[in-house]
């Protein structure tokens, strides 16, 4: 088990690596000089140049690319992302700030999704081909096709709007959750409930379902202690990777309901052309996506005992 | 990480065989056939443009802005005065450019590499491999917005933006294909008469790859033309007064209380353009089937 | 004379395919007795597991079921679901042909049986690990390896599980489906005497369906032949195996290597549409005329013995030196008739 670990954060570590060389060359690949781009944020539209040239000595933007990156790595390393071009305040420090608001969404929607899905998924794997099944899986293939911009924006004009029951932008209270967690919950929902019921099909086609019934146990015991318990592994994986894309996905959802997480934070700084947030924000949305795919793994093997002990004969 | 992608491949052959399992003979093709016949109605759509839409587009109105529904504007006008209706039926001719330029280059791209990683092997196939594994380290928005914001607002960034979003997903799918087909007994006997790489590659993979990646391709193409439409509705892709729903979205929003149907009307095109690209894909993938059974030897 | 332990009579099994009815098992009747080992013999797709599962009701939707299979008395066909749970696993084991396919792979194999004697018979969790554990040496496994998933185990040793869930309940009936399918031929040996021998000491019957009749002749005290889903032999194992009065046993026992490894000619029929007449006349070396267009009944011999054939012994000899003398007419005389031939 420890030797799967092992070799799951050794190819992370690679992977991130990577990641920061990305994120480092997103300064290079905008149109114009990096030192114009900062002093432009700095000091405004009326620069001189030599008020480039001095900014670029002092931000070490005149030493070579490679050098450039290993020093910016070493900061990295240090935990110093650097400051935001816009406010000045510490890149991840502000990163942090916006951190809970996010990871909460992110849970809020994985529990909408999951209360939906699961029921439908595998009422629908019990009844397959009855009406109750073919609707929901209409439903699910629409609700796969509906963008979840539309649909906040539908949702805020029902609710919000016309109805007047929830709020729609804005972080506080309770209410306020409602409507961007249905949001993300709902399009989440689709996919997940035609995952489950595709699982349990699948498992309820095993031979050893058959060979559990031949012990004469019950269809209760079979469905949760046999089938279920095989059919949600997919699931689980599945609802895991999602989480981990909420956590630095979710930017359209936050940027409609103004939810003050990392998302907007990013879309925010992105408009605001502050290099260092949006090299910072990526890098970390990005570790935390790897991260998460991590755990998931591990999560994973924990659950399968196939992945977790070698075959000894 | 590869780890989580075979199990998604595990996933995705579970949903096959729900498929197989749900719909019976009928209604397999029934998927198929209905996608097919709604992506023509949108590609007549895009092709007779000018004259099946109404009016001018890009003419402004000011006399008549947010009209409500009505005969002369079906969907009423925004905020400028235009027809919402003619310029949802230009903006077909947005989407499904983007979609088809970019599903074109990403699973060209994404099957060549595969292609190559997968039948070398070898270092070459472990860095690929790494590099695809960095790319889909972000999430898939996060980079394209990143890319587009960087490059400036317009068509080409967003093409760009998304074509490096999107090509790893073909290479994963190609190399798979490749590393099963590579122990097949064809590809052998294949390679004891005439070992060159290349024509093998040609002729004998290819083409047992070609069906996952024409489904993948279809469902692609829906993925894209929502992604392009949240890129835009972000600001960061196609801008006004360029006729693309995304931004037409975007432009509703501070008329959503007094006048929906800005923003009704393109969200519900896009829907209907993805759905088409899923039935579409759905169908296609129940009939062509799993392709590794199918043995395509050329002569 | 021991009397019996499980009667099925008359039994049709059809399946509704998108291709069309398939039957599975057609006019079956067979007698298994208390103590008894019954061999069922046939090849690959001949309707032998479809017979197995349809005993304990394990088939899936789409079969329809006619007959009668009574148990100790009840008819196991008329029972409600939940009725028939009691017999399942209790009163009646079964082993099914592919045991790693055939348990839970994310539960240890200790725990798939502990399970059973806590829904049987009520025990608590510690209990019935303790006679899991137990039910584990009896089929020689260590009782330790009760802690293993099903992946960590060899072939060999799955069967063992499989016996030991089987007869965890020391049933009155086991249905063995393909005991020692994939087996080297030392573990076929230790499996078949493993399982016959915990059989007997138990004075359980046991159902031996394989295609191996070289085991079934070793272990069984009646054997019965199907072919495409029909019973074409029944007898004394002894006497079926010296002396088979069926072209179809007669030509299996020449496959075998000990007796001349002569291949059985052409391909078991599909059970969607079967020959008519005979079902075994296309590749009966002692064809007629008539076994292509009357269908025989089983007809009984001196003694035990039936078969599924319009010739007897006598008339097989003689055939292969003289004309056929065989009519349609007196073909299906003989099948009103019924009456039991000339030894």
């Amino acid at each position: 088990m420890w030797e799967y670990i092992a070799k799951r954060l050794a190819m992370v570590s690679v992977v991130i690596a990577g990641v920061t060389l990305v994120a480092f060359s997103a300064m290079y690949l905008a149109p114009g000089d990096p030192a114009e781009v900062i002093a432009l944020a700095r000091y405004g539209e009326d620069l001189s140049a030599s008020q480039i040239e001095t900014l670029r000595e002092t931000e070490g933007l005149d030493a070579p690319v490679h050098m450039q990156y290993l020093i910016w790595l070493g900061h990295l390393l240090r935990l110093d992302f650097g400051k935001s071009l816009v406010t000045s305040e510490d890149v991840l420090a502000e990163i942090f700030q916006k951190l809970p608001a996010t990871v909460e969404l992110a849970i809020a929607s994985l529990l909408i999704s999951l209360l939906i899905a699961l029921p439908a998924g595998i009422l629908g794997a019990l009844r397959k081909n009855t009406l109750l099944d073919s609707s929901c899986m209409f439903v699910s293939l629409v609700g796969v096709s509906i963008p979840n911009f539309w649909l906040g924006l539908l949702l805020i004009w029902l609710f919000a709007l016309t109805l007047r029951i929830f709020p729609s932008f804005g972080y506080g209270s309770l209410k306020h959750f409602v409507l961007p967690a249905l949001t993300l919950g709902s399009s989440m929902a689709a996919v997940t409930a035609r995952l489950t019921r595709a699982s349990l099909l699948e498992v309820l086609g095993q031979e050893y379902i058959v060979a559990a019934r031949a012990r004469g146990l019950d269809e209760r015991t079979v469905l949760f202690r046999h089938a279920l318990k095989n059919a949600l592994l997919p699931v689980v994986t599945f609802a895991g990777m999602q989480f981990g894309y909420l956590l630095g996905g979710a930017v359209i959802v936050e940027s409609i309901f103004s939810w003050p997480g990392i998302g907007k934070l990013l879309v925010d700084s992105i408009f605001a052309r502050d290099f260092s947030m949006i090299q910072g924000c990526v890098l970390f949305i990005a570790v935390l996506f790897s991260f998460s795919s991590l755990v998931v793994d591990i999560l994973y093997a924990v659950l399968d005992p196939r992945i977790r002990y070698d075959r000894s004969d | 990480m590869t780890d989580l992608i075979e199990r998604r491949e595990r996933i995705e052959k579970a949903y096959l065989a729900e498929k197989k399992l749900s719909f019976g003979e009928f209604w397999k093709n029934r998927l198929a056939v209905s996608g097919i016949l709604l992506i023509t109605v949108l590609c007549v759509l895009a092709l007779f443009a000018p004259d099946l839409a109404p009016h001018d587009p890009l003419a402004q109105r000011l006399d008549s802005r947010l009209l409500s529904p009505s005969l002369e504007y079906p969907f009423g006008t925004d905020e400028l005065g235009r027809c919402i209706f003619s310029r949802v039926i230009y903006g077909t001719r947005i989407s499904l450019g983007i979609g088809l330029l970019v599903v074109a280059a990403t699973s060209v791209a994404g099957t060549s590499i595969g292609l190559l990683s997968g039948y070398r092997g070898g270092l070459l196939d472990e860095v690929i491999m790494r590099g695809v594994d960095i790319v889909m380290a972000f999430p898939n928005i996060i980079l394209a917005l990143v890319v587009a914001g960087l490059l400036g607002p317009g068509f080409s960034s967003v093409v760009l933006a998304l074509a490096f979003t999107q090509w790893p997903a073909y290479a994963r799918l190609v190399r798979g294909q490749v590393l099963s087909l590579k122990k097949r007994a064809f590809v052998e006997a294949a390679r004891a008469l005439r070992p060159s790489g290349f024509y093998i590659m040609r002729k004998h993979i290819l083409p047992n790859c070609m069906e996952p990646v024409i489904v993948l391709g279809t469902l692609e193409i829906a993925h894209v033309i929502i992604f392009a439409s949240a890129l835009s509705f972000l600001g960061l892709g196609i801008q006004p007064p360029v006729p693309e729903w995304g931004s037409m979205l975007k432009a509703g929003i501070p008329y959503l209380r007094t006048a929906p149907h800005l923003t009704f009307f393109p969200g519900l095109m896009i829907i209907f353009t993805v759905f088409a690209f899923n039935f579409a894909g759905d169908g296609l993938r129940d009939s062509l089937g799993q392709p590794a059974d199918q043995e395509v030897l050329a002569r | 004379m021991s009397f019996s332990l499980l009667s099925i009579e008359d039994l049709n099994v059809v399946f509704k395919t998108s291709k069309g009815p398939v039957k599975a098992n057609e006019g079956i009747s067979l007698e298994i007795r208390e103590g008894e080992i019954l061999g069922l013999i046939g090849e690959t797709g001949c309707g032998k597991t479809t017979l197995g599962k349809t005993i304990l009701r394990l088939l899936p939707g789409n079969a329809k079921i006619e007959g009668k299979i009574v148990y100790r008395g009840t008819d196991l066909l008329t029972l409600p679901e939940k009725e028939m749970r009691f017999f399942r696993g209790k009163e009646i084991g079964i082993m099914f042909q592919n045991p790693s396919a055939c348990l839970n792979p994310v539960l240890s194999t200790g725990r798939q049986i502990a399970e059973i004697y806590r829904y049987h018979e009520g025990m608590g969790k510690k209990e019935a690990e303790k006679k899991a554990g137990e039910m584990l040496e009896l089929v020689g496994i260590s009782s330790l390896r009760g802690n293993d998933y099903p992946h960590q185990f060899s072939g060999g040793m799955l069967q063992r599980v499989m016996v030991a869930i089987g007869l965890a309940l020391r049933p009155g009936l086991l249905i063995a489906d393909e005991p020692t399918k994939g087996l080297d031929t030392d573990t076929k040996l230790q499996i078949a005497e493993l399982i016959a021998g915990l059989v007997r000491r138990e004075n359980a019957s046991m159902l031996l369906i394989t295609h191996d009749l070289e085991l079934a002749g070793r272990l069984a005290d009646r054997i019965a032949v199907m072919y495409a889903g029909e019973i074409v032999e029944t007898g004394m194992a002894a006497e079926v195996i010296s002396n088979p009065k069926h072209p179809y046993t007669l030509d299996l026992l020449h496959s075998l290597s000990g007796k001349g490894f002569r291949t059985v000619s052409g391909q078991a029929p599909g059970l969607l549409s079967p020959p008519s007449g005979c079902r075994y006349h296309p590749r009966c070396s002692f064809r007629l005329d008539a076994c292509s267009q009357v269908h025989p009944a089983l007809r009984g011999f001196c003694g035990e013995n039936l078969t599924r054939c319009f010739l007897s012994e006598k008339d097989r000899r003689k055939e292969t030196a003289a004309q056929p003398s065989l009519t349609v007419q007196s073909a299906l005389r003989s099948v009103e008739e019924e009456g039991a031939w000339n030894c």
